[in-house]
């Protein structure tokens, strides 16, 4: 009776963490899956495996699944913009546009952990050594975002921006550049 | 880039009273390894544990893996040399006892390559990936 009961519950805990909406309750739900089939292994008289499997698959693998997610949120952003030749932070804050405010907001949804550099140099320079994870340059009413090809956020921060109906508001010559 | 991790004073204690739990643990199912559950594959593991825990707990520490790379390998040899040898000379001899202790020992090599097995690979991952 107990090892049905267990089996049920390994069944709804992996839908449970393929049905999840966040990746980190995904990987505690697959954790939960790990120690309920270490049960079933300690019911089915195997408690070397049980062992195992309770240390490897219960600790060990989600706290790599964690690290992994931690380091994965990190998402770099560098703002250009010719406008900024004081080195103060002061009137940085001050004209920090509404468009990192709707960047910001975006990575809010996605659960990315935004860092932004502000910069007030060529762009040339920057993109030789293309360092971050987005370029945005900023200059008078040209806005160009730049990114690499294989980082599928650049494009969905786009149409989250267009979405929000902030260039068309202000004018602005929008272009997407991928790297 | 380090994870940002702001230190918890609760978490701090708690682990500092976990920390001898933990090393008993991971030795007793080393040293019953062979006529209990366990061995040691599942008590290095255990072991390797203490290196997660303090890099959970305190974000900034730095460990040199140079250190358990070289034990790793020594006592890889070490594991090589005392099975060959176990196969070569014949074991029809032995008493009970010193076929007990055999396995202890080979339990307490496994055990010790796996902990620096573990914590290298961990440490791999969550310090030298993100640089």
């Amino acid at each position: 009776m107990m090892i049905e009961v267990i089996f049920i519950l390994m069944v709804a805990f992996a839908f449970a963490s393929i049905q999840a909406k966040n990746l980190k309750t995904a990987v505690i739900y697959l954790g939960l899956y790990s120690m309920i089939s270490s049960f079933a292994y300690l019911l089915l008289s195997a408690p070397d495996v049980a062992i195992a499997e309770a240390v490897i698959g219960c600790t060990l693998a989600s706290i790599i699944y964690l690290v992994a997610l931690q380091k994965y949120k990190v998402f770099n952003i560098c703002y250009i913009n010719r406008e900024f030749n004081v080195s103060n932070d002061r009137v940085v804050a001050a004209k920090k546009s509404n468009l990192i405010h709707l960047v910001e907001e975006y990575c809010s949804t996605k659960d990315l952990d935004p860092y932004i550099t502000y910069l007030a140099g060529d762009l040339e320079e920057h993109l030789k050594s293309f360092k971050h994870d987005l370029i945005i340059y900023h200059e008078g009413k040209k806005i160009y975002f730049y990114g690499r090809k294989r980082n599928y956020h650049i494009t969905n921060i786009c149409k989250y921006i267009t979405r929000r109906k902030y260039i068309d508001k202000e004018k602005l010559d929008f272009k997407m550049m991928i790297h | 880039m380090t994870i940002q991790n702001k230190h918890s004073e609760i978490l701090d204690t708690f682990v500092d009273i976990l920390y001898p739990v933990i090393i008993l643990f991971g030795i007793y199912i080393i040293f019953r390894g062979n006529d209990l559950p366990g061995g040691g594959f599942q008590g290095g593991a255990v072991l390797a544990a203490i290196f997660m825990i303090r890099y959970l707990v305190d974000s900034e520490t730095t460990i040199n893996t140079r250190v358990l790379k070289t034990l790793e390998k020594l006592f890889f040899i070490l594991l090589l040399v005392l099975a060959s040898f176990a196969i070569t000379v014949p074991m029809t001899g032995c008493t009970m006892i010193t076929k007990q202790l055999y396995l202890i020992i080979m339990n307490i090599f496994i055990g010790i390559k796996v902990c620096c097995g573990i914590s290298i690979i961990f440490f791999k991952f969550a310090l030298i990936e993100s640089r």
